[in-house]
């Protein structure tokens, strides 16, 4: 054990910061992202490009950063999280708050300054939208906390989509809606087979709420529209057959998926199985999408 | 606190410090670059 007095000020070590950023979660942002901006009918610049995705990835990261200041309390009371730096005792809140508020301001200011103003707005919307909308107003008090919230996570192709164009249009919509529509599914696969580690927190989450029944219905019932978006572009004619053959074959198994989790009755010393594959599935078939769709648009 | 101790949050502090003069680093290059792309992209 160390004998540093508490009294004196022990600095957080850089991989604690890098941490705070959420890494991983990172990954599908900036992907999403690139793939919003690939697909995109004009090119970009490969310096502006890049500074799009690096902005991107730095305003996900204080968010992310924000979110586990704010929720420092929340991830001590769960297995998944209670290591991370804030309840871990690694780092002190004070500088978590100050790197992700600089973070935010930081990356906000160089899209607007580097990239374009639009893309800047859709950044510090979707910032704001996941530490105020999502964080502090919806995760402690509504079960349908992931529903609105996952709007945050769905805006990256939309940025990547502005930083190319220096507009919105109906594609980029629909990646957002897809990205938005997939959220509720994806995690409330998780949150039925880590139920527990939510209900010890006190996190609202529907399985915790309204039960397994109720949740495994709205797994079905948000896949439908969901699939409806992921398809929609092909049939709209805003992509070409490649992306269309991909979503459709990718959708009919995320349908297949879902609907064996939605019909399905948990057993006494139940593996989880099925919801474990409808997780780790509902990552690969974005990536599947997105990739796709860059494939698509430069084929 | 014991001599060992004071080394350790030295070399928390100077990793620290390397870390940031690299990221540092890294942003003059990168808005280098920038501008470069801006000035080019104005001359078309």
């Amino acid at each position: 054990m160390s004998s540093i007095p508490s009294s004196v000020f022990v600095p957080a070590d850089w991989r604690d910061f890098l941490a705070l950023t959420k890494p991983r979660v990172m990954t599908l942002v900036v992907f999403t992202g690139l793939c919003g901006m690939l697909a995109a009918p004009v090119g970009i610049d490969p310096v502006i490009g890049f500074t799009a995705i690096m902005c991107i990835a730095l305003g996900a990261g204080a968010a992310g950063a924000l979110n586990q200041w704010y929720e420092a309390d929340l991830d001590a009371l769960m297995k998944r999280t209670a290591k991370r730096p804030l309840p871990a005792g690694r780092m002190s809140r004070e500088s978590a708050l100050h790197f992700g508020v600089g973070l935010a301001c930081f990356s906000v200011l160089l899209m607007g300054l580097a990239v374009n103003y639009v893309a800047a707005g859709i950044l510090t919307v979707s910032i704001l939208f996941y530490v105020l909308v999502y964080t502090v107003w919806l995760k402690r008090r509504t079960p349908q906390n992931i529903v609105i919230g996952g709007a945050a996570g769905a805006f990256p192709p939309l940025i990547g989509w502005a930083a190319a164009t220096g507009e919105i249009a109906l594609l980029p919509f629909l990646l957002f809606s897809l990205v938005f529509l997939w959220t509720p599914p994806h995690f409330w696969a998780l949150a039925l087979f880590v139920k527990t580690d939510y209900a010890n927190a006190g996190v609202p989450m529907l399985p915790v709420v309204a039960g397994e029944r109720v949740t495994r219905v709205q797994i079905g019932l948000y896949t439908i529209p969901m699939a409806i978006a992921a398809v929609a572009p092909w049939p709209l004619g805003l992509t070409g057959a490649i992306y269309g053959v991909i979503a459709t074959v990718g959708t009919a198994l995320f349908a297949l998926y879902a609907a064996i989790v939605a019909f399905r009755h948990t057993v006494p010393d139940d593996t989880m199985k099925p919801e474990k594959r409808l997780f780790k599935y509902s990552i690969l078939y974005l990536f599947l999408l997105f990739g796709a769709l860059v494939v698509d648009r430069w084929a | 606190m014991t001599p060992d101790d004071s080394n350790r949050i030295r070399a928390k502090q100077r990793a620290r410090a390397t870390v940031m003069a690299l990221l540092l680093g890294f942003l003059v290059v990168l808005i280098f670059f920038i501008t470069l792309s801006k000035i080019r992209s104005g001359m078309h």
